[in-house]
């Protein structure tokens, strides 16, 4: 892209792609990978298995894309699919699993923060990962699609093939585990 | 750690710790929790940590992990691929196509010109 030239917005880009344009496709690759890998990461705790995870939910995406009418935002279309690709892809693996998956959860480091909360967090967030990785993946899912993305429990069930009770009741314990993997080394005390 | 399974401790921090995640906040609490913790110092900060943990989690939306530098060029080589197929056929294609439409139309040509030669002979 030349000096003046003017960035195609999002929804240019997604008209384009839409009408067959990999290059325009492309492009909405580079703006959202980072996310999509982050969320993918989140959810399989495993970096080569999210990166196949992202990759595999580009194509899904490219190939639903005439089926994208724009009722919710590009990135949350795109994060149900990846949601779905890293759940069918786990199990895939699952079945063919001659070892352990996690190669240890890697997230930025804190700092960017706000320095009244840079202590706390810098104290907390590493533990928190930590503790993050060490919960199931059906557990794990649940925390994450709810406490990190928002999503309501309705959907996170829908996409995890579970009931609404389940999701709730996997959140329940998810956070419960959360807790206790943070502060039992403490004891009782901080 | 089981602290809310601990027998020493009151039956009051026991009923809090049991709430887990659900303790919310003191405001939220039954009156009878509220009132303990109010004034028990282990209590409030079993609230406080899960507000934190709450927090922090939040938090993490905004942070976001570097995509692999390859993962870019995979996904653009495997759209280009298949967006390949929907291309119209490539020309050698096309020309035999053609030869076999202009095959054909002769062929019919040529029969009605024998059907009618037959007719008049007729």
């Amino acid at each position: 892209m030349t000096m003046g030239e003017v960035k195609p917005s999002e929804e240019a880009l997604l008209e384009q792609a839409r009408s067959g344009d990999a290059r325009a496709f492309s492009e909405l690759v580079r703006i959202h990978q980072d996310e999509v890998f982050t969320l993918a990461t989140r959810l399989v705790n495993d970096r080569q298995l999210a990166a196949d995870v992202s990759q595999e939910a580009f194509i899904r995406a490219w190939r639903a894309l005439p089926k994208f009418r724009g009722d919710a935002r590009f990135s949350t279309w795109l994060h149900r699919i990846v949601v779905n690709a890293a759940w069918s892809m786990r199990r895939a693996q699952q079945r063919h699993a001659v070892s352990p998956l996690s190669d240890g959860y890697l997230e930025p480091s804190a700092e960017g923060d706000d320095p009244q909360d840079l202590a706390t967090v810098a104290s907390l967030r590493p533990r928190l990962l930590s503790a993050l990785s060490q919960l199931s993946a059906p557990v794990r899912a649940v925390v994450v699609l709810k406490d990190i993305y928002d999503w309501p429990h309705r959907e996170i069930a829908d996409h995890l093939g579970i009931t609404t009770t389940a999701a709730k009741v996997r959140l329940h314990r998810g956070r419960k585990q959360l807790h206790d993997l943070l502060w039992a080394e403490l004891g009782s005390a901080d | 750690m089981k602290t809310d399974m601990n027998p020493s401790f009151p039956v009051m921090c026991r009923a809090i710790r049991a709430l887990g995640p659900d303790i919310g906040g003191i405001g939220r609490m039954p009156a009878p929790l509220a009132h303990h913790a109010s004034s028990c110092l282990r209590c409030q900060a079993e609230v406080i940590r899960y507000r934190r943990l709450r927090r922090e989690l939040v938090a993490l939306a905004d942070r976001v992990n570097s995509a692999p530098p390859t993962l870019l060029t995979n996904v653009a080589h495997a759209v280009q691929g298949e967006s390949a197929h929907q291309v119209p056929p490539p020309r050698r294609t096309r020309v035999v196509a053609q030869i076999a439409g202009a095959t054909a139309a002769a062929a019919s040509l040529a029969a009605v010109a024998m059907w009618r030669r037959t007719r008049a002979a007729a």
